[in-house]
Order: structure tokens, then sequence, then C-alpha cells
């Protein structure tokens, strides 16, 4: 490893920069969903990167077969709301009656069979298949810096999905009541607030985040069987480091992290990445074990 | 007419009772007060009239209508509002919006602007603060927080739980003076510990011991009584 930093030229580091930033935006759209649904259901969700993967096959399989890919890619992304729907009203139903580390520890087995299950069916019944939007200009150049345009459409579309997110948890009386229950379900409930209900429509959120998270990851690279876990992985990382129960957290979290991840990449080798964000984690764990953005719901 | 009865009830935490054959009736337009010593069971019998804990027998009837199956938002649907005595805010939000919140059935959120108003001009101290986290006001303002987001559901009934505790006494009396005027248009249900304020503004007064009613009465009747002299008041009959 030869690293010089002397050489580095500034524009270099600008577009590593935004690279990295794009990236980020990518991981926080992933992790939002995660840390909304440990947030009201407490249960840390290990097939969320399903999600993302159901999304991708579901779109690429549309597509193949004819449909419209806008009209296949929305339909991809809704299944994905409504799988994870279906989990928290079928699967889960019991898990919520446990109390305590018995409802987390049921949970995580609970939902990693069925990330299993789910990386089990799609990686037998569509092998091969990845999901990729292709974005016609290959790069844009913005004051003298070029940038591949599939990663500005990507961190474009998880930044207005974001602050779409933001706009119905800050501004509606449903997103108000989510972040309600988020922070306090005895008093959710006097107030009116049928928790359940919001829990559930915190699954279908998630899964609708997962969702455009599979779009942009398909417009920035490719979304393939079998990588479900990895994805997963990549949100609970975030999730630790931004705070696992705030979405602000999360988002500012995914930003930050994707730019260590792009500088680590750029100065020190890819195969390293993972190792340092692993490391901050831990970090994190130990020395602000409720994340560095804990408060903000 | 009685706007709430509860009748023979038995509730507990899982499986295992803190109240035995209660029984107690509110009319309509009056503060009715339970009053007894820490661990009577007040809060438990608040919970169980909210859904808050499993009633094992007996029956909790709000106008006129047996309301044991239903859970706790749809007894707030009803027109049931509860202030818990750790009064449960969203310490993240706003005061305006952990007031909009509390608007949040169908029937409240119609006339949520006049509402606030009315919140605004009972505890005119939330209206200059309506931009703060509620996490960060003092005991006494959260308090009037926690009261004012239950108004907010335009209730028939408002449950109190031991509204004075951790408040300075000139606070818990600017409260009650202020929930005594509201008893004209709305029924008060409260658990209190304080035993002379809790004679100061009831109309009638049920006593808790043990998990079960001990005696019950208007003041005067109750200050009358050698087992309240005794026990509560401080002199000795």
């Amino acid at each position: 490893m030869n690293l010089d930093l002397a050489s580095i030229a500034l524009s270099d580091l600008i577009e590593v920069l935004i690279d990295g930033i794009l990236f980020g935006l990518q991981l926080s759209l992933l992790a939002v969903g995660l840390v909304l649904i440990f947030g009201l259901g407490g249960i840390l969700n290990l097939a969320h990167g399903e999600f993302v993967i159901v999304t991708g096959v579901i779109s690429a399989v549309l597509i193949s077969s004819g449909w419209n890919p806008a009209v296949a890619i929305l339909a991809g992304i809704l299944f994905s709301g409504i799988l994870a729907l279906a989990l928290d009203r079928s699967v889960l139903r019991p898990v919520y009656r446990l109390e305590g580390e018995m409802e987390v520890l049921v949970g995580l087995f609970v939902t990693l069979g069925l990330a299993f299950t789910l990386e089990g069916i799609t990686s037998y019944l569509f092998p091969g298949l990845y999901f990729s939007v292709r974005v016609p200009v290959e790069t844009v150049s913005i004051f003298g810096l070029s940038f591949r345009a599939s990663a500005l459409v990507s961190g474009m579309i998880s930044f207005l999905s974001l602050m779409l997110l933001l706009l119905f948890l800050g501004k509606t009386m449903t997103g108000k009541a989510i972040r309600a229950a988020l922070q306090n379900q005895t008093g959710s409930k006097v107030c009116g607030i049928d928790v359940d209900r919001m829990r559930s429509l915190v699954f279908f959120l998630g899964g609708l985040m997962a969702g455009l998270a599979a779009l942009a990851k398909g417009i920035a690279s490719s979304v393939e069987p079998g990588s479900g876990l990895e994805l997963t992985s990549y949100a609970l990382i975030v999730g630790v480091v931004g705070g696992v129960r705030s979405v602000y957290g999360a988002m500012v979290a995914g930003i930050l992290l994707g730019i260590v991840n792009a500088l680590a990449g750029y100065l020190l080798g890819t195969y390293l990445t993972l190792v340092i964000l692993l490391a901050i984690v831990v970090a994190v764990i130990l020395y602000k074990p409720s994340g560095l953005f804990a408060g903000g719901v | 007419m009685d706007l709430l009865k509860v009748e023979g009830l038995k509730a507990g935490y899982k499986g295992l009772n803190v109240l035995w054959d209660v029984d107690l009736s509110v009319k309509k337009n009056t503060i009715v007060s339970i009053i007894g010593s820490n661990g009577s069971g007040k809060t438990t019998l608040l919970n169980a009239i909210m859904g808050l804990v499993e009633i094992s027998e007996g029956d909790v009837v709000f106008k006129g209508e047996r309301i044991n199956h239903l859970r706790t938002q749809e007894r707030v649907t009803l027109g049931l509002a509860f202030v818990p005595s750790e009064r449960e805010l969203f310490p993240q939000m706003s005061v305006q919006d952990n007031l909009m919140l509390g608007a949040y059935t169908p029937r409240a959120r119609r006339s949520i602007k006049d509402s606030l108003r009315q919140v605004y001009d009972f505890f005119p101290v939330l209206k200059e603060r309506s931009n703060q986290l509620a996490g960060t006001m003092s005991g006494g303002e959260q308090q009037m927080l926690a009261i004012g987001r239950a108004l907010m559901s335009l209730p028939e009934l408002l449950i109190l739980d031991e509204l004075s505790t951790g408040l300075a006494p000139a606070v818990t009396l600017r409260i009650y003076r202020k929930l005594k005027g509201l008893s004209e248009r709305m029924t008060v249900l409260l658990a209190e510990q304080n035993i002379h304020q809790a004679f100061m503004v009831s109309d009638y007064i049920y006593v808790l011991e043990n998990g079960r009613i001990i005696a019950s009465g208007s003041p005067d009747e109750l200050s009358e009584s050698s087992l309240i002299k005794n026990a509560y008041l401080g002199v000795k009959a």
C-alpha cells in the first residue's frame, strides 16, 4: 500500500467526497426502514436487505415480460411494502406478545429465517438475474469535475425519497403519530393513536424505502439475488452508528459513512472499507452506545 | 346520571390482582377523587378504567356502555381522556405537536384550532413555549402540557393520576383551581395522594386501601369520619 497524500489532487478529493455522499444517501435510504421498524416494532429485521432484492427481482422479471419499466419498478417497490406488511401481520404477531430480550432474540431468528428463505427462493428461481437501470448519459461534468451520471441520478432519487419521508413524518398527522409512537407507546394510546396500526404502517413504509433503495442501487450499479444479507449488514452499520431508533440519525450516519467508505476506498483500497466501517461501529458501541445522533426521531 | 360506573372490579398485573371488588360511580359534571396511600391501587384502578391493565372480573361502564373489551385508543374515541402520573409526553416533539396529537381522534380533529386556542388560554405558558421540545420543560410545565393534551381530545371524562406528584404546592394549587373551573362543562376523576387538595376540589371522594374501597362520601361527610381523621387528616378523633 503506497499512500502519498501530497500527490492527491483537490479535484480528485472533491469527486471522491461527492461520490461518498451519493453512496451515503443510498445507505441512508436503506437504513431508515430498518430503524423505523426497530423503533416501533422492537424487531431488528434481518430480512430488510431481502426486501431490496425482492423489488429488484420483481422489477426485472416484469420488465423482461414486456411491462413498461416505470410501472414494473413501481410494482416492485409496492410489492416490497406489501411483503413487509405481511411479515408484520403474520409471523411477527406472536413475537410482539413476548417481552424484553425474548422478543428481540425470537425476532432476530424469525427474520433471519425469512432472510434465508427469501434468498433461497430468489437465488433458486432466478439464477443470474439482475436488476439494473441504465442512464442514457455516461458522465456529467460540473465545474470541471467529472461525475458518473448514474451515481448522480441515484443520489437524487435517494435524497428525494428521504425528503419525502421527512415531510411525511414531520408535517402530516399520521407521520407525527408514527413519531409519537416511536417515542412513547403509552402516551400514544392515551391520545387515541392505534399503536398496532402505526407499527403495520411503519413496516409498509420500511418495505417501500427498501424498494426505493433497490431503485437507487439499480441505477448506480445493480441488484441481484444473494446480496440481501450484505445489504442488511450495511443498514445495521448505519443504524447503529446513527442511533438505532433515530430516523434522522440514520440519514446523517448514512451520508457520513458513505464519505468514509469512499475516502477509505480511494486512499487505502476497497478491500479495507468494510473493515473500517465495522471498526467505526465497534467504536460507537463502546463510546456512545445509543448512537452518534440518537434523540431526533 | 352516572357517566362512569365501575362494578365489582378485579384487576392487576400478570394474573396477580391488585384491585378487589371495587365499585364506584362518577356523576356528570362533578369532580370525584380517589384517595389512598402509596401502593393502595389508585393508579391500577385508573389504568383499568383506561384499558391499560387487564381486568379479571367486573365491569367498566361508560355512558351506559360496557367498555371492558375496548382498547385504550377506542376508549379515548368514546370520550375518556387520561393524564398518567408519568405524564407520558413525547419528549422530542414540540409543545404544539404534543397538543395537536391530543386531538388525534376524528371527532377532536374537526375542532383542533378552537381546542388549541382554548388550551393556550387555559395555560398561557404553553403558548409561549409552543415551539420548545416537551422534554426540556420543567415538571410543572410538563404537567400542564399533559393536561392540555388530554383536553385537546374534547373529553367528557378527564381522568388525572397523581396531579401533585413532583410539583411545587403553589403550581398544584393553580392547576387545581383551573380544574375546578372546568367541571362546569366536564367531568373529572382524579387519583390523589395529597388529601387536602382532593378535599378542596372534589364533590365526592372514594378512599382506597389495599385495593379495596374502604369509605366514600362527600368531603364534608368524610371529614367527620374518625377513620379519615386518623389516617389521612392527621386529626386525632
